[in-house]
């Protein structure tokens, strides 16, 4: 292996020299690596010895035409080197610069193919493939409570059994815990912070080690509460300290009191950038058993394969069943994989399709690039017959296309280079919501390597043709004038014909995909939400939990009431939680009727405090029943408001208001009595279906106030105005996330539309690549054709005849193209299904109109050549002949 | 060429090396080597440019492989040293001595 590594390096070397001295050196050269190696490693010790030989190939090769320029040449000095010799790079460099169009078509051509599917790889490698920053990631798994007989399967779990199942697993070297969280810190302008609680284990199932300081040890666990830690995390420290490793040590100051820095964490995507800071979760004597809040991450011991873990898991939750029947009966446990972090299902099969079809706009740039320099090796027939005819034998035929080739393939890598940089750096400059780790992408060199290595091989085998078939047994007939109708020139338009048609049936099937992405993106926006995202602007004021509830309460409807005074502002209100954000709160639903069966499955809906106005703000018609009052916030039984999808599911036809509802079914339930029915809301997502939703009374209470404010002007415009009026309710709540609601939804659909432009980007390239290969070929033929059109004109055939005939010619190998296309594209289609929403894979719409377009655009690329036939004067035709 | 001085450092090795007796490539690399304590390696390209310029100046010449000299894969070429590169190594190191004795009597080395 180095042995024939160091022969080809010295392939540099003139041929006389690597005669005589190659095998001595070479193993001069193996002696050399070995001792370099075991000194200072493999890199090292190759890098040393290709330097050598490099340096040596250079004086060798000075030495040598110096040897031949004082005239002592030796006979050896004149055989072939199999390098490249001077004047074959100069006669294809003049080659190359006597076609500007045609050498740029093709390197352009090249690279798109080249740049496209490089940046896409480098993509799907950095957001699927690269492995996740943490040690032995595979052992890392996300540990959740199940309810099978309530049909819940994965759950967050409770602050107790999450205790319980640290203590009683044996199949996890740590199991740690996160709950998310936020703090304010004081200072002149306060900040909002997201502060997460997590267990000494948490950062010891990663694995990681701090940039600075110390991670929680375990009497932390215990003790944090009276030690107050806080740890850092990367994006923090870098935005708010700039990096300063000193920060260790020093005091933050937060509403509810100091906190020390202990430590900085390392970047992890996506649990170490899931929150700003860090503080210990201590462990309480009277931890809560019913509510799911915390998530777990585990590290298994080394050897235990996941359903090991999973049943050991199984069995510790039926035991803590026995022991707690009244919140652990039925209790079960769900694991998943680390790598599922990094991309869900739908994702991953995103980018796999773009990258199938990205690997399509490639072939499509090699057929095109293939069938390009076969038009021009045709048309330099005479020039290889001119060029044997004077003795050049056959190899030098070939050495010269290849050098030809060669030199195209470098021009278009490294434009391709530049392509696939400059879309990397416009794909992150987007940052598509929704997808993981795209903002750290980058280029890729080996997907480059592949790319350009496909390319290069593609362009250098159809530049080979020509000189494969020199031709010597034909060369008097070759250097006639015409070469009309001759075997090889007829094969050749086959071969192109059916190189047009496959392009045109692959963009087919890319434009079919892209117009299917394109009519669901239009569903999705277009579909009812439930609420109206015009004119609405969202903020969110943490208001500290020390200031005590009256005064929570007072400093919320002081914020809204100056808002609703402003005349600008239509309705303003206060919600717990946004709409199209993670993570909503959420509750086990039923109703006394209905006898609790065993076994059945309980419904899952969402809930949400509000203030008055809030249905009125968000655009949300009251179907029955009334709104809140302020009477019904401290009201026992409970008020609730229920969205329509509830009451149609708890109360089909019947009226809802007025009804009894079960609460926190299985979390220590308590009963509603509900007074109003509003309008369904996909506050999920907009492709997600409307949530069983309920509403208290209550929204000015919480401590994070998402604001929403509907305004009469331009909500953008708005938004200053709202942040002073808060400022001056009290200078100390931190505002954040300060922006319109069209925004957010805008965000929410980031990834689909991310994905769609791509696809729709690609397709539009492969479009205007088949439509190029099918001008080019019927320009070729028309242009070859001109003698045997003067002769049907001048033996009385219509100019308009003689149009259709051409035209007729250039569609073939569309038409049969289009009917290709159609049919794979039916079939293929299938994998796009769950990309899809809310229209068929097999949407007949699409794929008529997709077709007609592209054969309308076909038609046009060859109407535009063919229009040449009008021009011809039989006369001047016929004189070529 | 005799007067090239100072010699270049692995020329005056490859001088030494051959001092002696007559060499192949790879032998003088494993020499040098071993003689420099694993400082001085000489990669095949330095080695043979040395031994082609070396050859031009007439301090070496090329040999027959001794007669009882087998290896694998042909005989390599021997080199040997030639009076006009005795002479040159000879006074190279009487060069390098003066230093030697010139920084024992500032005491940077006993003995």
């Amino acid at each position: 292996m180095m042995r024939a590594f160091y022969r080809c390096l010295l392939f540099a070397c003139p041929a006389r020299v690597r005669r005589e001295l190659g095998p001595e050196m070479e193993e001069v050269f193996v002696y050399c690596v070995d001792v370099a190696r075991a000194r200072r490693g493999w890199p090292v010790a190759m890098g040393r010895g290709v330097l050598d030989a490099l340096a040596f190939a250079v004086t060798s090769r000075l030495d040598d035409r110096e040897r031949r320029r004082s005239g002592s040449g030796t006979q050896s000095g004149r055989r072939r080197s199999f390098m490249f010799r001077k004047h074959e790079i100069t006669a294809a460099w003049r080659q190359v610069r006597q076609r500007p169009v045609g050498t740029a078509a093709i390197v352009l051509m090249l690279a798109l193919g080249i740049g496209s599917s490089t940046a896409m790889f480098s993509v799907v490698y950095g957001v699927l493939l690269r492995p996740l920053p943490f040690p032995d990631a595979d052992r890392i798994v996300q540990v959740f409570g199940s309810r099978p007989d309530r049909g819940w399967t994965t759950m967050s779990l409770t602050e107790a059994n999450y205790w319980d199942l640290q203590d009683l697993n044996h199949t996890f070297e740590h199991l740690g815990a996160y709950h998310s969280g936020a703090g304010i810190l004081t200072g002149d302008t306060p900040e909002q912070v997201s502060v997460a609680f997590v267990s000494s284990a948490f950062f010891k199932a990663f694995g990681v080690t701090p940039v600075a300081g110390r991670l929680f040890d375990r009497e932390e666990d215990a003790t944090g509460d009276k030690t107050r830690p806080v740890l850092l995390s990367h994006a923090f420290w870098m935005r708010k300290f700039g990096g300063d490793r000193n920060v260790v040590g020093r005091p933050l100051s937060f509403t509810s009191g100091p906190r020390t820095i202990v430590g900085v964490l390392p970047a992890g995507t996506p649990w170490l950038d899931a929150s700003e800071m860090f503080v210990p979760f201590v462990r309480r004597a009277d931890a809560n058993r019913d509510s799911f809040e915390y998530s777990a991450v585990g590290r298994l011991k080394p050897g235990v394969a996941m359903d090991t873990a999973l049943a050991d898991l199984q069995a510790v939750s039926k035991t803590l069943g026995e022991r707690y029947p009244g919140s652990n009966a039925g209790l079960g446990a769900a694991v998943l994989p680390s790598r599922s972090w990094v991309a869900s299902d739908e994702l991953r099969r995103t980018l796999w399709i773009l990258l199938g079809a990205v690997g399509l706009l490639l072939v499509i740039a090699c057929v095109n690039v293939a069938n390009l320099l076969l038009a021009r090796a045709s048309a330099r027939g005479r020039e290889i017959a001119v060029r044997s005819a004077l003795g050049a034998s056959r190899l030098d035929l070939i050495r010269l296309s290849l050098t030809e080739s060669l030199m195209l393939g470098i021009i278009a890598c490294g434009a391709g280079l530049l392509v696939a940089s400059g879309v990397l750096s416009l794909i992150r400059s987007v940052n598509p919501a929704g997808i993981p780790r795209i903002s750290e992408v980058a280029l890729n060199g080996w997907v480059f390597l592949f790319a350009s290595v496909v390319a290069v091989v593609v362009g250098v085998a159809t530049g080979l043709v020509p000189a494969l078939q020199a031709p010597r047994a034909q060369l008097v007939q070759s250097l006639r004038q015409g070469q009309r109708g001759s075997v090889g020139d007829r094969r050749q338009a086959i071969v192109r014909n059916v190189f047009v048609g496959a392009e045109v049936a692959l963009s087919l099937m890319l434009l079919v995909g892209a117009g299917l992405l394109v009519r669901s993106l239009v569903q999705v926006l277009q579909i009812d939400r439930g609420f109206q995202s015009e004119n609405r602007v969202m903020a969110s004021v943490a208001i500290p939990a020390q200031y005590g509830e009256a005064r929570i309460l007072q400093t919320s409807r002081d914020i809204l009431g100056r808002l609703r005074a402003v005349p600008d502002v239509v309705s303003a209100a206060a919600v717990s939680g946004r709409p199209l954000s993670r993570g909503s709160t959420g509750l086990g639903l039923a109703i006394p009727e209905r006898p609790d069966e065993p076994g059945g499955a309980v419904p899952w809906g969402t809930w949400r405090l509000i203030s008055n106005d809030y249905f009125k703000t968000m655009g949300l018609s009251l179907l029955r029943g009334r709104d809140f009052t302020d009477d019904d916030m401290m009201a026992k039984p409970r008020r609730v408001v229920v969205s329509q999808r509830l009451a149609d599911t708890f109360w089909p036809g019947e009226n809802a208001v007025g009804r009894t509802l079960i609460l926190w079914k299985g979390q220590g339930e308590s009963r509603g009595e509900v007074i109003g029915v509003v309008a369904n809301m996909r506050e999920r997502g907009l492709e997600s279906d409307p949530t069983l939703a309920v509403y208290f009374a209550g929204g000015e209470l919480t401590t994070s106030l998402q604001l929403v404010v509907h305004t009469r002007r331009d909500a953008d415009a708005m938004i200053p105005a709202i942040r002073g009026l808060i400022a001056n309710v009290d200078k100390a709540l931190p505002i954040s996330n300060i922006r319109t609601l069209a925004d957010v939804v805008d965000q929410s659909v980031g990834a689909r539309r991310f994905t769609m432009m791509l696809l729709v980007a690609f397709a539009g390239l492969a479009l205007i690549l088949a439509l190029a290969g099918v001008y080019g070929v019927l320009a070729y033929a028309v242009t070859r054709r001109t003698a045997e059109i003067g002769v049907r004109l001048a033996l009385g055939a219509g100019p308009r005849r003689v149009l259709r005939l051409v035209l007729a010619q250039g569609m073939r190998p569309v038409l049969i193209g289009l009917a290709v296309g159609l049919a794979a594209a039916y079939w293929l289609s299938q994998v796009m299904t769950s990309l899809l929403f809310q229209v068929d894979a097999r949407d007949p719409w699409t794929y008529i109109t997709v077709s007609a377009a592209l054969a309308a655009i076909g038609a046009l690329a060859c109407y535009l050549p063919a229009r040449q036939v009008l021009r011809v004067d039989p006369v001047v035709a016929l004189r070529i002949e | 060429m005799s007067d090239v001085s100072p010699l270049p450092a692995h020329w005056f090795q490859i001088l030494l090396a051959l001092a002696d007796h007559d060499l192949h490539g790879l032998a003088i690399t494993k020499e040098v080597l071993e003689r420099t304590d694993g400082q001085m390696n000489l990669w095949p390209g330095m080695l043979y440019g040395a031994l082609k310029k070396m050859t031009d100046a007439g301090l070496v010449v090329e040999t027959k492989a001794p007669p009882d000299f087998a290896a694998a894969g042909g005989k390599p070429r021997f080199y040997r040293l030639t009076a006009l590169g005795r002479r040159t190594s000879g006074a190279e190191a009487q060069r390098l001595a003066r230093y030697v004795t010139a920084a024992r009597e500032k005491r940077l080395i006993r003995g």
